[in-house]
């Protein structure tokens, strides 16, 4: 099994990111999260933690000041490098909306800054937001995700969203991955958003296929409303492997896109063409110049 | 749809054929090449020269339909090449028969290997083949005849054959008929293929295949166990999956399961290894037993 985070580098991390971290059950995300809380801790930044308590247990009670936790962390609440919000009181404290989050955590950000922490840490558990219910929150929760994204831009904020997929509906899971398309760690496959060109990485199976169909669904998007697009540049060279359903996901994607809309690949091994073409390639997908 | 290596339909039809003298071959092929030329197949027929002559006069003007290569011109069932070789007589729109002949001379267990490899895994392939003995044969070749034909080419016709018996690829198995079990790896659910790809990918590259072909053969078996599972419960499909190599020829693998799933009903005539087929020599789909067998070639 590998490393639900990529190892990073102690020195070097980058000032700001903004990723999903995604995990079918609770204790995968739990291993995910604690890995990158305590890389945090260790590298000094000031930690923001919104979870999940379960009922009649305090704040100081939850998972992650135990032994599953990571390391330190006990100690990080009492120094104030840790600060902990269960996510009954971040609704309440926000309204559930966009506006009512993004001040939240902006207010969290200048405090931390203000009290001269180098970096700021956040994270929240998956938030079990009922989106297939109510669909006006969709579009609420893609908001402050852009707000969220706004504020890694102009800060030196490193935030993970959680979503753990056995805790939310088909909806949700849908949009968060969509949303997050530019930075998404999943088991054995990520993806990232670098120059201009998206980069899906890692192998991309029948188990992972929704989900990937999702951040497919969610680069396109994106893509149409970039100053260079609506073309969606994918770069496949760090895909170690691909099965039919998901390259019939990137070749349907490519099918059912505007008129103006094209997918150009970057970095197809020869393998990866022969699948393309076995499942139907579409002419809107180009193969650039730079094949291997 | 046909999909065993039996009866006249859409799939394989292998056909065993002993003879005494070319007269006594020509009696028994004949009623078989007349339907294939009645239905519009392909017909090719290798044999010698005698044999040649006399299905000519038995079939008159319509013997000109038929191609009569040299003998020498067909892979022998025991050449390492001959499962390859048999996807080269398919063609997209219409049935091939082919009518070849046993040397005496061929190694009755690469023998026995080439034609179970035909049954196992081109089940569903459009094709009758017509594989011709002299009843003198060595008898460990005669035996595989035999044993190896789901049915038989007589003079009244296409006749079932009571000495089949079908390749077992499970275990209990005779291991050296498809290679020894390399791997045999459980799997659960979609959340296992990884670690069955990496499985199939080791004993392939132990087997002898390299670079695009390893990929071709572990994409192959991971969609046969991703159909394996869509067809159960796709959180517990409960399949074992045996990974078999014989080292420079041959990679098969048959996914068994899901245990307790009755058979899929209403496929029709739909080919559900389409997808699969590019990236393998050969794959069948056995939704009685429930099985998916895949065979890649070195």
């Amino acid at each position: 099994m590998t490393s639900l985070l990529p190892a990073r580098p102690a020195f070097g991390a980058p000032q700001s990111r903004h990723t999903l971290l995604v995990a079918d059950a609770v204790d995968q995300g739990r291993r995910g999260a604690s890995t990158w809380v305590e890389q945090e801790l260790s590298l000094g930044s000031k930690v923001f933690y919104k979870g999940w308590v379960p009922a009649g247990q305090r704040a100081d009670q939850h998972w992650i000041t135990g032994p599953a936790g990571p390391r330190g962390a006990r100690d990080a609440l009492v120094t104030g490098q840790l600060e902990f919000l269960d996510l009954p009181t971040v609704v309440e404290r926000s309204g559930a909306t966009a506006g009512g989050v993004l001040e939240l955590y902006a207010d969290e950000v200048e405090r931390a800054l203000g009290d001269l922490w180098p970096t700021v840490a956040m994270t929240q558990e998956s938030p079990e937001l009922p989106m297939a219910d109510h669909p006006d929150l969709v579009a609420e929760y893609a908001r402050w995700e852009a707000g969220f994204e706004d504020l890694t831009r102009r800060l030196p904020v490193r935030m993970l969203c959680q979503l753990c997929v056995a805790a939310e509906n088909e909806t949700a899971v849908w949009e968060t991955v969509a949303v997050h398309h530019g930075d998404v760690v999943d088991g054995f496959w990520s993806a990232a958003r670098d120059d201009g060109h998206w980069a899906p990485s890692g192998d991309l199976d029948a188990h992972v296929a929704r989900r990937f169909g999702a951040a497919v669904h969610g680069a396109m998007r994106a893509a149409r409303d970039r100053a260079d697009g609506p073309d969606l540049h994918l770069d496949l060279s760090g895909v170690d492997f691909m099965d039919v359903a998901c390259a019939d996901i990137l070749m349907l994607a490519a099918r059912s896109a505007p008129l103006d809309q094209h997918l150009v690949l970057h970095g197809a091994s020869r393998f990866l063409r022969r699948l393309f073409d076995a499942v139907g390639r579409p002419a809107s997908v180009y193969q650039s110049e730079d094949a291997p | 749809m046909t999909r065993g290596p039996g009866g006249r339909g859409e799939g394989l039809r292998h056909l065993g054929l002993l003879f005494d003298g070319p007269d006594d071959l020509v009696a028994g092929a004949l009623p078989v090449l007349r339907e294939a030329l009645d239905g519009g197949d392909d017909v090719v027929v290798a044999a010698d020269r005698a044999t040649v002559r006399r299905l000519r006069e038995g079939l008159g003007a319509d013997a000109e339909r038929i191609a009569f290569p040299v003998p020498a011109a067909v892979v022998r069932p025991a050449a390492p090449e001959f499962v390859h070789s048999v996807r080269d007589w398919v063609r997209p729109d219409r049935r091939t028969t082919v009518l070849g002949r046993y040397p005496a001379t061929m190694p009755p267990r690469e023998c026995r290997f080439g034609e179970d490899a035909l049954n196992a895994v081109f089940g569903d392939l459009p094709l009758t083949l017509i594989c011709c003995a002299r009843r003198d044969l060595p008898p460990d070749l005669l035996e595989v005849v035999r044993r190896a034909h789901p049915r038989l080419a007589t003079p009244v016709g296409d006749t079932g054959n009571p000495d089949y018996r079908a390749p077992a690829t499970s275990s209990p198995t005779p291991a050296a008929l498809w290679g020894e079990v390399a791997e045999r790896v459980g799997v659960g659910g979609t959340a296992d293929l990884a670690e069955l790809r990496r499985c199939v990918a080791d004993v392939a590259a132990r087997a002898g295949l390299e670079g695009d072909a390893v990929r071709a053969a572990v994409l192959a078996v991971h969609e046969a166990a991703v159909l394996a599972v869509r067809r159960g419960d796709p959180a517990h499909a409960d399949l074992t999956v045996e990974v078999r190599a014989r080292p420079g020829h041959t990679l098969f693998c048959e996914v068994a399961g899901p245990r307790g799933v009755p058979a899929p009903e209403g496929l029709g005539a739909a080919d559900t290894l389409a997808h699969v087929r590019p990236f393998c020599a050969g794959a069948h789909d056995d939704p009685a037993l429930p099985a998916v067998r895949v065979l890649s070639t070195v």
